[in-house]
């Protein structure tokens, strides 16, 4: 008998065990990820790497041949307009300008000698003329006379002209020594310095540049020249928004504007595919450099404040979108009129409001929801 | 001497210490009891798992795996694939090798344990001990013909491959899922197991006339030692 009891106690127990399970197993609660409906601006953009370049740089090259005798200025210091930066050895030049101006003086001398001449064979000939109507002299004399005039009148015209083109070389030397000296055509920042005392530098010509000597830029503005993938290039417009981060603060976004875009497409060193050159004028003044490495994200579409859900949340039937709100721990099915979206947030126009629980993952629990199924937080989620 | 029967089978639920008591007559009957663990068990697997859709049995494995890469995914699915229809084969074999296993292994500890611990050291040879470790081992038999129960009378054959473990701690009380640090640990301790240690502590009592608390102990030691370790580790 107590066998048996035993027994029965078992089955029933094992049973009941059973019978437990397939109740339960309709009944048991899904383990899901949840987010809450926020509110707030949604921005989808293009990223895109690049460098800091000022917007306005002067590369200073030379027009003249010769030696650096003094570099007056250092890389970062601000200089004045007109100010001395840097001077050439003026030794031939200030001898070409002396030569010439030599040859100017003994121009003019000449030209007195002339023109003292000249004066004396008018006074010659008014005493010609004088005997010539007394008939003292005969007339072949008198228009020998007058034909020495002429030719020294004409010798005072060429003296003079050759004045003039000494004059013209002087005034060539005379600039050519004033390109001895490097002065400052803007106040700006010496971006960089390229030349040391005692260097030649040389002239550029046709096909020869001359020597980079030092770069002059206006350190207020700075732009970020970007590369755009020929990808996103048509979604990017002038005056459009753009948030840089400079490598040296890759956590603090530089506001800007697109000012300009490339028109070509040009292929990158390391041969994967194009690109466009976008520049952007960034507005916030900060310790920048050109030459720094940066990335950005143009802001190509801007949403108003409003609601969003992470994009993983959003499901779709047919051609209407809805979501899984978590009620008191079980799954309610809301459809909603949906927006722009970005690579992880989805505007939502309807059908939610600020605050509510979505359920977000993970995909593979979330193809076993249904309406009324029993949901369970996942703790961190 | 002792009797033996076919009763034996019964009475190692009923009335474990009549079993006990008989060992060595009822060695036959163990060794009926380890062919019907190992063949209900072999059968049950085949038929649970060559009843499943293929992509179920692949979807709930993956689901098995918890959060990894989709890389990860992709190379699991396609190793999956080629052996899936082989699961339910590969779980029978798999009983028929590892039943007798840990069937000798717990002998081993027993007849360890009693040397250690026994009051009065039974004539058992390990032939006796392994026949012992079968009897505390079938429980294992009714918690297989519940998971049939379950499996038989389900409206469809695509079933979680968690049902075998329904009377384990995590289905009944903690609640686990699969990814989760203690989800295998608390699958693999259920109900069953804790008769079987209850079977081995009345074993112990009856054959090496060991006080209650002591076979308590030596049987529990194992479930202890090996689920106390796998819970610090896990």
């Amino acid at each position: 008998m107590k066998k048996l009891i035993i027994l029965i106690a078992i089955v029933s127990a094992v049973s009941a065990l059973v019978i437990w399970k397939k109740l339960n197993s309709g009944h048991q609660s899904l383990l899901v990820n949840s987010e809450l409906v926020t509110e707030q601006i949604l921005s989808d953009s293009i990223l895109a790497s690049g460098n800091l370049i000022f917007n306005t740089q002067i590369q200073i090259r030379s027009e003249v041949t010769g030696i650096v005798t003094q570099v007056l200025v250092e890389e970062g210091e601000t200089v004045d307009k007109g100010q001395i930066l840097m001077q050439l050895d003026q030794t031939s030049f200030a001898a070409d300008v002396a030569n010439n101006q030599a040859a100017v003086n003994a121009q003019k001398i000449e030209i007195e000698f002339l023109s003292a001449q000249h004066h004396e064979l008018r006074r010659q000939f008014a005493v010609k003329e004088k005997l010539y109507a007394q008939k003292l002299v005969g007339y072949d004399d008198l228009e020998q006379f007058k034909s020495q005039m002429l030719v020294s009148t004409i010798k005072i015209k060429a003296a003079k002209e050759r004045l003039n083109q000494h004059l013209a070389t002087l005034t060539f030397t005379q600039d050519r020594l004033s390109k001895t000296t490097f002065r400052a055509t803007m106040p700006g920042l010496i971006a960089a310095v390229d030349v040391k005392p005692g260097e030649t530098v040389i002239a550029g010509t046709t096909n020869i540049i001359g020597s980079a000597l030092m770069t002059l830029a206006d350190p207020t503005t700075i732009l970020a020249e970007l590369r755009v993938d020929e990808a996103d290039i048509a979604s990017v417009k002038p005056g459009m928004t753009v948030e840089v981060f400079a490598a040296a603060n890759p956590k603090q976004a530089l506001n800007g504007d697109v000012i300009s875009i490339g028109t070509s497409a040009r292929s990158s060193r390391q041969g994967l595919g194009l690109y466009f050159r976008v520049k952007a004028l960034i507005k916030d003044n900060q310790q920048l450099y050109p030459g720094m490495s940066c990335r950005a994200e143009i802001i190509t579409a801007q949403s108003e404040n409003s609601l969003n859900v992470p994009i993983s949340s959003i499901r779709k039937e047919q051609d209407k979108y809805y979501v899984w709100m978590m009620v008191n721990n079980k799954a309610s099915k809301h459809y909603v009129e949906v927006g722009m979206a970005t690579d992880t947030q989805q505007q939502l126009i309807s059908g939610v409001t600020k605050g509510q629980t979505v359920v977000t993952g993970p995909s593979r629990v979330m193809q076993d929801i249904k309406e009324g199924s029993a949901l369970r937080e996942k703790q961190g989620s | 001497m002792g009797t033996s029967s076919t009763m034996s089978l019964i009475n190692v639920f009923i009335e474990p210490k009549s079993v006990f008591d008989n060992l060595h007559a009822n060695k036959k009957w163990g060794l009926v009891g380890l062919a019907l663990l190992i063949g209900i068990t072999g059968l049950s697997s085949m038929m649970f798992f060559n009843g499943m859709s293929t992509d179920w049995l692949i979807e709930q494995q993956l689901a098995g795996m918890g959060d990894v890469s989709p890389s990860e995914m992709k190379n699991a699915r396609q190793g999956l694939a080629m052996m899936v229809e082989h699961t339910g084969t590969m779980a029978a074999v798999g009983s028929l090798i590892m039943f007798p296993m840990t069937t000798a292994l717990f002998a081993l500890y027993y007849k360890v344990a009693s040397s250690a611990l026994a009051v009065t050291k039974p004539d058992f040879t390990f032939a006796d001990w392994f026949s012992f470790s079968i009897w505390t081992q079938m429980p294992a038999l009714i918690n297989t013909l519940g998971f049939m129960a379950l499996f038989l009378t389900a409206a469809t054959s695509d079933l979680p491959i968690s049902m075998p473990n329904y009377a384990s701690i995590n289905q009944l009380l903690l609640g686990y899922v699969a990814g989760e640090s203690l989800y295998v640990w608390a699958e693999s301790l259920n109900l069953f197991s804790i008769w079987s240690a209850v079977i081995a502590t009345i074993g112990f009592n009856r054959c090496c006339k060991m006080p209650f608390g002591q076979s308590a102990f030596c049987a529990v030691l194992p479930l202890v030692i090996i689920f106390g370790v796998w819970f610090l580790l896990a």
